[in-house]
């Protein structure tokens, strides 16, 4: 059991590293969602589901899909240079 | 990692802020103009980007050309080198010479803190230990007496939804302010909706099956919130979750339809208001509302707990809302 | 030394995460990852809260009649984590909504190339 906890914990830093140093955003987005999710695990062996039910809809859900909406907004500005009125 | 002394490299390239950007860095015109305004300041010294693209428009009208048709990224008394896909970046010497400073105190900071806190770390009582500070009086209330004085069989929404229901009544709150922040902030008033069905016809019917399970579960998660772990912020969580993967599955335009922003906002408003209804009287009684006015029912059942249920269903409506609304949002901005 | 640390995983971890998330809240140029760090930090306290709750065979707060108060992990670290991740996706939302906006004036997610055309004052068409 403290075998798997601590290579959980191992994968949670490596993911965070990977997330924080990877050079393009949207790699580092699905890094983060991965990151999300191996959290949920950690919150199930923390004995909260109720924590892992909202990490998985929330961290790996909405917020990766917020940051990928924001990416792709600017990307489509980007190609039609529009601009603040 | 085997290749240390690159991926070293990379660390320090990091550290320093001079890292190279991905594939998907800003490419715009703009920017390229950008760029050459600052390798030009580095070497000529500090201008007002303002000044520098009139002079460069005066160049180039100078040398006969049209300024408003010339693309500017394409200067042509400048040809384009073959620039390499990952160029590293410049940063003005200026500015160089500013951050230098806060760098180096920031990464300072960070180590102090770090040490600091694993110094902590290591000294506070061992992790999984039964006499710890934290499981004190207040716990041991909760968990002894929590089932007889909320009638919730979960400690923790009985917790958040009857012991400490001012507070969740602030969070909604929150969550609310959120929205409607984002809404001003990205208000579109020309926007277009598009009925985009999935990139392909396995993705799309996969989330058409999976979809009513999803929102099955949200709803169960809510209603059941009293009885087994869950409760509002979970399900609405999943619920919101299930929204979106139902914008994207139906088409925006199908769900316009069914559930246009008008209803959302009306929705969140609806679920704060009883909220603060059906707990306004407690807020005015100076927050002691243990009294027993409202029947507990047996724990267990699905009609138990007070008002429990009917407050885990005001909190569901608003996270879940609140995550479509942000959803759609972002969405309706590139457009 | 090395006793102390596997006991005390989650903490030790808890703190690793909140010092990569500050160093890149205040190190990285990027916008985006600089909300990243944010959102790092936000599960680093999380991480170290729930962990704090928690008791060596304790089973999830689901109270029994005739069990005894012991059995169960402390549930107020529960309650306070699980308002606090929604809040967190809020507060995300609204930086990333700021983010946007500054991109549509700025044409950058780079902080200090917005903090050069800011200074320099210029206001485009």
């Amino acid at each position: 059991m403290i075998v798997l906890e601590v290579l959980l914990l191992a994968v949670l830093i490596c993911c965070a590293l990977a997330t924080v140093l990877g050079r393009g955003l949207v790699s580092s987005v699905i890094l983060f969602m991965s990151y999300s999710a191996v959290m949920s695990i950690i919150w199930f062996l923390l004995q909260s589901p109720d924590l892992a039910v909202t990490e998985a809809a929330v961290g790996a859900g909405v917020t990766s899909l917020l940051f990928f909406l924001t990416l792709r907004g600017i990307r489509g500005r980007k190609r039609r240079g529009e601009d603040e009125g | 990692m085997k290749d240390n002394p690159q991926w070293l490299e990379r660390v320090i390239q990091w550290a320093a802020g001079q890292e190279q950007e991905g594939p998907e860095g800003p490419e715009d015109p703009e920017r390229q103009e950008f760029q050459e305004y600052l390798e030009y300041i580095d070497a000529h010294g500090y201008m007002e980007f303002g000044a520098y693209r009139y002079m460069r428009r005066r160049e180039r009208a100078a040398l006969g050309l049209d300024a408003v048709t010339e693309a500017i990224h394409n200067p042509p008394h400048q040809p384009n080198p073959p620039k390499p896909q990952h160029r590293p970046r410049r940063r003005p010497g200026l500015l160089r010479r500013q951050l230098w400073v806060y760098r180096v105190l920031s990464v300072g900071v960070a180590l102090c803190l770090a040490v600091i806190f694993t110094a902590v770390a290591l000294s506070l009582p061992g992790f999984g230990e039964t006499d710890v500070p934290a499981l004190n009086e207040v716990a041991q209330r909760y968990l002894e007496r929590g089932m007889e004085e909320t009638g919730a069989v979960n400690a923790v929404t009985g917790l958040i939804l009857e012991y400490r229901a001012f507070d969740t009544f602030g969070e909604s709150a929150v969550l609310f302010a959120a929205a409607v922040s984002t809404a001003l902030l990205l208000n579109a008033p020309g926007r277009r909706l598009r009925n985009y069905r999935g990139p392909d016809p396995v993705l799309s019917t996969l989330g058409r099956s999976l979809l009513p399970v999803i929102l099955l579960f949200g709803v169960y998660v809510v209603v059941n919130g009293h009885l087994s772990p869950g409760g509002g912020f979970s399900g609405g969580a999943v619920l919101g979750a299930g929204l979106i993967l139902a914008s994207l599955v139906l088409g925006e335009e199908e769900m316009d339809r069914l559930l246009p922003q008008r209803t959302m906002s009306r929705a969140t408003t609806l679920a704060l208001l009883a909220y603060g209804l059906m707990k306004g009287y407690s807020f005015f009684t100076g927050a002691n509302h243990l009294g027993g006015e409202i029947p507990k029912g047996t724990p267990g059942a699905i009609l138990s707990g007070g008002l429990i249920l009917p407050l885990n269903l005001c909190v569901g409506v608003i996270v879940a809302c609140t995550m479509y609304t942000f959803y759609t949002l972002f969405l309706s901005r590139e457009e | 030394m090395l006793e102390a640390i596997l006991q005390q995983r989650y903490y030790i971890t808890a703190v690793l995460l909140f010092t990569i998330g500050f160093v890149t809240l205040f190190l990285h140029p990027n916008l985006l990852k600089k909300i990243i760090g944010l959102n790092l930090m936000d599960t680093a306290v999380f991480l170290f809260l729930a962990a704090m709750g928690y008791v060596e065979g304790g089973v999830a707060p689901m109270l029994e009649e005739g069990q005894e108060w012991t059995a169960y992990i402390n549930p107020v670290p529960g309650g306070l984590v699980l308002t606090g991740i929604v809040v967190a996706v809020s507060t995300t939302a609204l930086f990333l909504a700021l983010t946007q906006r500054l991109y549509r004036r700025y044409h950058s997610l780079n902080l200090d190339e917005i903090l050069i055309l800011a200074r320099s004052g210029e206001e485009k068409h």
